[in-house]
C-alpha cells in the first residue's frame, strides 16, 4: 500500500501520489487552499471570487457603492492589481462606463500606483476608433487611483470570428484593423505588451466588425518617445503578459528591453490562432518556468504544417467555421501567408517585421491575391447554408451540381481523347474552378430573388 | 449532503464556523451521533486500513480490523473512547489514530477478535517462539507509519472533495464538462486545451477558462469544508492545514 511513485511535482518538487487523479499534487493543492485563506472563500457573484494577495488590503466595491459621480453596477473583471467595474456616470445620463480601480496592498502600493498612473497618462494619448477610449481619471476616498473608459460589449476576436463563421479573407481583414489600432498606439509611443484575443473585443458597427483594443494595463511608453517626463520605469519589466502570447524577450530571452516588436510577436500568435484555431506553441500543463523556456526555444510549426497535424474531424470543424472545404483551407495557406505568420513569430526580433504597418501591408497583399479563395468560400457557404426561400432550391442545387460534374467529366473525357491515353489527368488548380463557382452563385442569387 | 446553487458554490457552513460540523456535533454534545460518526468512518476508512497494514497485518486483515473497530466505536459510542484518548486536540484525525491503536492493543490483550500472530504478514512470522507463539507484537506506531497514515489522510480529504465536486457538476448536468476540466484543473499535460474543450461543449475559450477557474475555487471551498469536518475550531483548521502541507515537504524532498 505504500506509495512507490517517484514522479515529482514540477511546481514544488514533492512526490506525486500515484493514486491521485490528474497527477494532482497534494501539497500544491493544500498550499493553494492556505494561500486563498481559511474563511475568505465565500460564495459570491461571478467575477468577485477571483482573489489574489494584493486584494487582501484592497477595498472591494459592491453594487450601489459610489466613487465620485459613478455608481457601481457590478464587477466585470479582477486582476492581480486592479478591479474593473461596470459603473453608471450619474452626471451624464447614467452613461455606462468601465471603471478601473487600482488595488493597493501593503507591499505594492508605490510600485503599482506609479504603474497605474503611467497607464492613465499613456491611454489619454490614444485616440483611435479601435481602441477603447479613456474618459477621466480620479482618486477614490481611499486614495486609490481610478479611471473610467469606454464600455466595450463585444466578443473576443477568436470567438467572434468563429461565432460569425468568418471566412479566412474576412479574418485577415479584421486582423488588419487590429494592426491599424496597434500602429496608432506605437506611433503614440505606447507598447501594449499583452495583446491577446481577450484584449481584442469585436463589436459590430454599421454591420461591419470593428475590433476594440482594451486593457493597456501593462502598457509602457517607449523610452525613445517624447516627452521624457512621461516615460515610465516599470518595476517588473519582464515576465509581464500572458504566456501563450508572450514574446521570447518577455520570457527572458537575451535580457532585452521590450520594444514594439514584442507586440508584433503577440499579433503573430493571434493571427496564427484566428487562422488555424490553434496556438503556435503548446504550453498547456507546463510550469511557468517550462513555459518561458518553450517560448524562448520551441519553434512553432508553420500554419500549413499545423493543419496537416489535425485529425479529419477537427479539420472539418475548422473548415466549417471558416466556410470553406478542407482542401480549400490547405490551399489558402500558401507560402506567402506561412511566411508572414512565421516572420511575426521569429525568436530573434530583428528578424520580425519592423513595424505593424509592414505586417498589415503584407497581409493586404495576400488578401489581394486571394480572390479565388474568396469565391471558393462563397460557394461552400452557399451550399452549406441554403436558406428556406425556395422549396425547390435543394433539388435545383443538386441538379446544377450534377450538371457541373457531368460537364467536368465530359471535359476530362475530351481532354483525354485529345491528349492521348498516356497523359496524366491534370490536377484542378484554384483558377480552374472559378467558372463553375460563378455559375452556381449567379444562379442561386437569381433563385433568392424569386 | 452538500447543496449547489446555480453557480455551483457550496452553501453549507457559509460562516466558516465549526458549530455544525459532524465532528463538532459529536464533541460538543458529549453524546454520540451515530450518523455523524458512521459518515466520518466511512470517509476515512482508507487511512485507517493503511495504518493497520503498516503495523504488519495483511491488507485483508487490516480491513477486517478497521471494520471491527468502527462497529465497536459506533456501538459503544465515541464517549467511551474519548475518555482514554489524550491528547488529540480536537482533531478527528488524531482521535481516530489513537483510538484505533488502543483498540488493537486492547483486543490483542483480551484475546478477542485479534489473536496473537493472526493475519500478520509474512515478514513478521519469522519471529515466533519455540511454541509457535508470536514473539513480536504487531509493530508499534513508528513515526514513519504515522506519517503514512497522515499522508493517506490528506489524500483522502482531496479524494472526498473531488467526489463532492464531481457530484455537484453531475447534479447540474455538467458531468461531461467536469471530466474534461478536471485534468486541466491542476495542469495535467494530457488534458485538452481550453479551445478544444470549448469546441466540444459549444463554449468560447474564455468561457471555458472561467469555468476552470470556478472549478478550482469550488474545489478549494470543498477542501476547506472537508477539513473543517474533522477539526473543532478555526485555529485547529489552520494548524491542520499547515501540518498537512508540511507532510509532503518533509518526506519527499
Amino acid at each position: 500500500m505504500s506509495d512507490l511513485n517517484t514522479e515529482k511535482c514540477p511546481r514544488c518538487g514533492a512526490t506525486l501520489p500515484s493514486d491521485m487523479p490528474g497527477r494532482l499534487c497534494v501539497k500544491c493543492v493544500f498550499v493553494d487552499v492556505q494561500e486563498f485563506g481559511g474563511n475568505d472563500l465565500k460564495r459570491g457573484e461571478h467575477g468577485d471570487s477571483k482573489r489574489s494577495k494584493p486584494s487582501d488590503d484592497a477595498v472591494i466595491y459592491k453594487k450601489g457603492d459610489k466613487i465620485d459621480h459613478f455608481r457601481i453596477v457590478k464587477t466585470i473583471d479582477e486582476g492581480g492589481s486592479s478591479v474593473v467595474y461596470l459603473a453608471e456616470q450619474l452626471d451624464l445620463n447614467n452613461r455606462q462606463v468601465a471603471l478601473k480601480v487600482i488595488k493597493l496592498g501593503k507591499d505594492n502600493s508605490k510600485c503599482v500606483k506609479d504603474l497605474f498612473e503611467a497607464e492613465i497618462k499613456a491611454l489619454t494619448r490614444l485616440d483611435h476608433t479601435s481602441i477603447a477610449k479613456v474618459y477621466e481619471p480620479g482618486t477614490t476616498k481611499d486614495a486609490c487611483p481610478y479611471f473610467t473608459m469606454e464600455l466595450v460589449r463585444g466578443y473576443n476576436i477568436t470567438d467572434f470570428a468563429d461565432n460569425q463563421r468568418l471566412t479566412l479573407p474576412q479574418r485577415l481583414d479584421l486582423f488588419i484593423k487590429v494592426c491599424k489600432a496597434i500602429k496608432h498606439a506605437h506611433l503614440k509611443g505606447i507598447i501594449h505588451r499583452d495583446i491577446k484575443p481577450a484584449n481584442i473585443l469585436v463589436v459590430e458597427e454599421d454591420e461591419e466588425p470593428l475590433p476594440k483594443i482594451i486593457d493597456f494595463n501593462i502598457a509602457k511608453t517607449m523610452p525613445s518617445r517624447p516627452p521624457s517626463d512621461e516615460n515610465v520605469i516599470v518595476a517588473q519589466e519582464r515576465y509581464i503578459g500572458t504566456p501563450e502570447y508572450m514574446s521570447p524577450e518577455q520570457a527572458g530571452l537575451g535580457n532585452l528591453e521590450i520594444d514594439s516588436r514584442t507586440d508584433i510577436y503577440s499579433l503573430g500568435v493571434v493571427l496564427y490562432e484566428i487562422l488555424t484555431g490553434h496556438l503556435p506553441i503548446w504550453l498547456n500543463g507546463l510550469s511557468k518556468g517550462q513555459q518561458y523556456k518553450a517560448i524562448r526555444e520551441d519553434k512553432p510549426p508553420y500554419p500549413s504544417a499545423r493543419l496537416k497535424l489535425l485529425g479529419e474531424n477537427e479539420l472539418l470543424n475548422l473548415a466549417h467555421l471558416r466556410r470553406i472545404v478542407p482542401s480549400g483551407l490547405r490551399q489558402f495557406f500558401n507560402c506567402e501567408l506561412d511566411r508572414i505568420v512565421m516572420k511575426c513569430l521569429e525568436k530573434n526580433r530583428d528578424s520580425r517585421y519592423e513595424t505593424v504597418d509592414s505586417l498589415a501591408a503584407d497581409i493586404q497583399y495576400v488578401l489581394g491575391s486571394q480572390n479565388v479563395g474568396a469565391v471558393a468560400d462563397a460557394m461552400v457557404n452557399t451550399v452549406i447554408d441554403p436558406g428556406p426561400k425556395n422549396p425547390n432550391r435543394n433539388a435545383m442545387i443538386a441538379f446544377l451540381l450534377l450538371s457541373i460534374v457531368a460537364l467536368v467529366c465530359i471535359g476530362i473525357g475530351l481532354s483525354f481523347s485529345s491528349s492521348g491515353s498516356n497523359s496524366k489527368p491534370e490536377v484542378l488548380k484554384t483558377n480552374d474552378i472559378s467558372t463553375p463557382d460563378a455559375i452556381i452563385i449567379t444562379t442561386l442569387n437569381t433563385l433568392d430573388r424569386k | 449532503m452538500k447543496s449547489w446553487d446555480n453557480d455551483g458554490a457550496n452553501q453549507s457552513d457559509p460562516s466558516g464556523r465549526f458549530n455544525k460540523t459532524q465532528w463538532s456535533v459529536v464533541l460538543r454534545a458529549k453524546n454520540d451521533s451515530f450518523t455523524a460518526l458512521d459518515t466520518l468512518f466511512t470517509r476515512y476508512r482508507k487511512p485507517m486500513i493503511i495504518h493497520v497494514h503498516g503495523k504488519g497485518f495483511t491488507p485483508d486483515r487490516a480491513e477486517d480490523i478497521v471494520q471491527g473497530f468502527c462497529e465497536r466505536l459506533i456501538k459503544r459510542g465515541a464517549k467511551h473512547f474519548l475518555v482514554n484518548v489524550a491528547p488529540w486536540k480536537g482533531k478527528f484525525r488524531t482521535f481516530l489514530l489513537t483510538s484505533l491503536d488502543n483498540y488493537i492493543r486492547d483486543e490483542i490483550a483480551s484475546g478477542n477478535a485479534i489473536k496473537r500472530g493472526e493475519g500478520i504478514s509474512a515478514d513478521s512470522l519469522e519471529e515466533v517462539d519455540s511454541e509457535g507463539m508470536l514473539v513480536r507484537e504487531p509493530k508499534v506506531s513508528t513515526p514513519s507509519a504515522d506519517l503514512e497514515y497522515d499522508r493517506a489522510w490528506a489524500q483522502t480529504i482531496l479524494h472526498n472533495s473531488l467526489q463532492q465536486l464531481k457530484k455537484g457538476y453531475s447534479e447540474n448536468g455538467k458531468a461531461g464538462l467536469y471530466s474534461s476540466l478536471e485534468p486541466v484543473m491542476y495542469g495535467d499535460s494530457s488534458s485538452l486545451s481550453y479551445s478544444e474543450i470549448g469546441k466540444r461543449f459549444g463554449k468560447s475559450e474564455d468561457a471555458v477558462k472561467k469555468e476552470a477557474q470556478r472549478m478550482r475555487e469550488k474545489f478549494r471551498v470543498l477542501i476547506q469544508e472537508e477539513l473543517k469536518q474533522t477539526v473543532s475550531s478555526e485555529d485547529d483548521f489552520k494548524e491542520e492545514l499547515a501540518y498537512l502541507i508540511s507532510l509532503f515537504g518533509q518526506s519527499t524532498n
